[in-house]
């Protein structure tokens, strides 16, 4: 090869390799920031956070227009329903909490309804602090939704994302 | 190719991989920013955002307060946030400007869910002299921009307007509404 080859040659080794890194690099960056989401079982213990953190089970999805409590009904907005989430765990010795949010099947999500935004109280605690053996390891989570939504609910998924990393996040899918 | 132009065509492509990977990266906090008016809305992110109105007074009205300082006056700039089938997203960041100033808003935004819209007041505390030439801005700050966009929006407040509100509302009280999520239909 001539002395002009391999100057060629040695130029587009160069620049081939900048656009490899730049693509992988890029490729890593758009995948690190981009969660994906993995559909659990129905009705199956997953653990929605990608670094592990408590095995949660969707016990039940149900929506209503009217919620009841100990001491009131309260209707949701118009054009909305209440959705409320049944939630089963099981607690690490030193206990943990649930933070999720309601998924659609196109990644729309909604998150909790504040227990100020009703008056009474429900069955269920609206939290998942409980520690081993203290208390029945079970929740009740509010969601209000339009009401068009609710026949494309998938799940229940972590609101948090900032997990950075290639492990998927699970949704959480009601039985049947 | 002579030795010293290729080592000038390594070092600008070298130079130009650099360049977009910091671009890409978003380290840098570079701003696009597009221009609305009051009434108009403006896309940002997932959701539009309207400027509806705007008002002021001495005293503030919040909720279950009142609140005032002599020598500034409250401005609250009615907006809706409309996020028909987006994400939700919490890194809106509001703020003001006028004659080179910043002014942070008092509050924080109240973001609406996917299929909702959020009606709410965004109230600064400012001097009255920087009525004149107030801007609101809305700011989507997030790594995954390599120039975060940002709509800004010109109350339409001339001199002569802020002479005239400040003639007629300086003492008022500004009364804020609370934010109420309402599904689009």
């Amino acid at each position: 090869m001539s002395a002009r080859g391999r100057q060629w040659l040695g130029t587009a080794a160069i620049v081939a390799m900048v656009l490899a890194l730049t693509t992988a690099w890029a490729g890593w960056l758009n995948a690190r920031s981009s969660p994906h989401y993995q559909q659990a079982g129905p009705g199956a213990f997953a653990d929605p956070v990608p670094e592990g953190s408590m095995p949660i089970r969707l016990a039940s999805l149900t929506a209503t227009p009217v919620l009841l409590t100990d001491r009131d009904q309260v209707p949701s907005a118009a054009g909305t329903v209440w959705v409320v989430a049944l939630l089963e765990y099981q607690p690490p010795p030193d206990g943990s909490f649930c933070m999720v949010d309601l998924v659609a099947v196109d990644g729309r999500r909604w998150s909790t309804v504040s227990v100020l935004e009703y008056t009474g109280e429900r069955g269920h605690e609206a939290d998942c602090l409980a520690k081993p053996g203290e208390r029945e390891p079970v929740a009740e989570l509010l969601y209000q939704v339009p009401e068009d939504v609710v026949d494309e609910l998938a799940g229940l998924a972590s609101s948090s994302t900032g997990y950075r990393g290639l492990n998927p996040y699970w949704v959480l899918t009601p039985p049947g | 190719m002579t030795a010293r132009l290729r080592r000038w065509l390594v070092a600008i492509v070298a130079c130009a991989a650099m360049v977009g990977l910091h671009a890409y990266s978003g380290e840098f906090p570079n701003e696009h920013v597009s221009r609305a008016s009051v009434g108009t809305p403006a896309a940002l992110y997932d959701a539009t955002v309207t400027v509806n109105s705007y008002a002021i007074g001495q005293v503030l009205y919040n909720d279950t307060l009142f609140q005032g300082r002599s020598g500034v006056i409250y401005l609250a700039v009615n907006i809706t946030i409309a996020n028909p089938r987006g994400e939700r997203s919490v890194n809106w960041q509001v703020g003001g400007e006028a004659n080179g100033r910043t002014f942070a808003a008092n509050d924080l935004l109240d973001m609406p869910q996917p299929g909702f819209r959020i009606t709410q007041d965004v109230v600064f505390e400012l001097d009255p002299a920087d009525l004149a030439g107030f801007t609101v801005s809305f700011l989507h700050r997030a790594t995954i921009y390599a120039y975060d966009p940002k709509i800004v929006v010109d109350l339409g407040i001339t001199a002569e307007r802020a002479d005239e509100l400040l003639a007629a509302d300086r003492y008022a009280t500004v009364t804020t509404v609370k934010a109420t999520p309402e599904v689009i239909r």
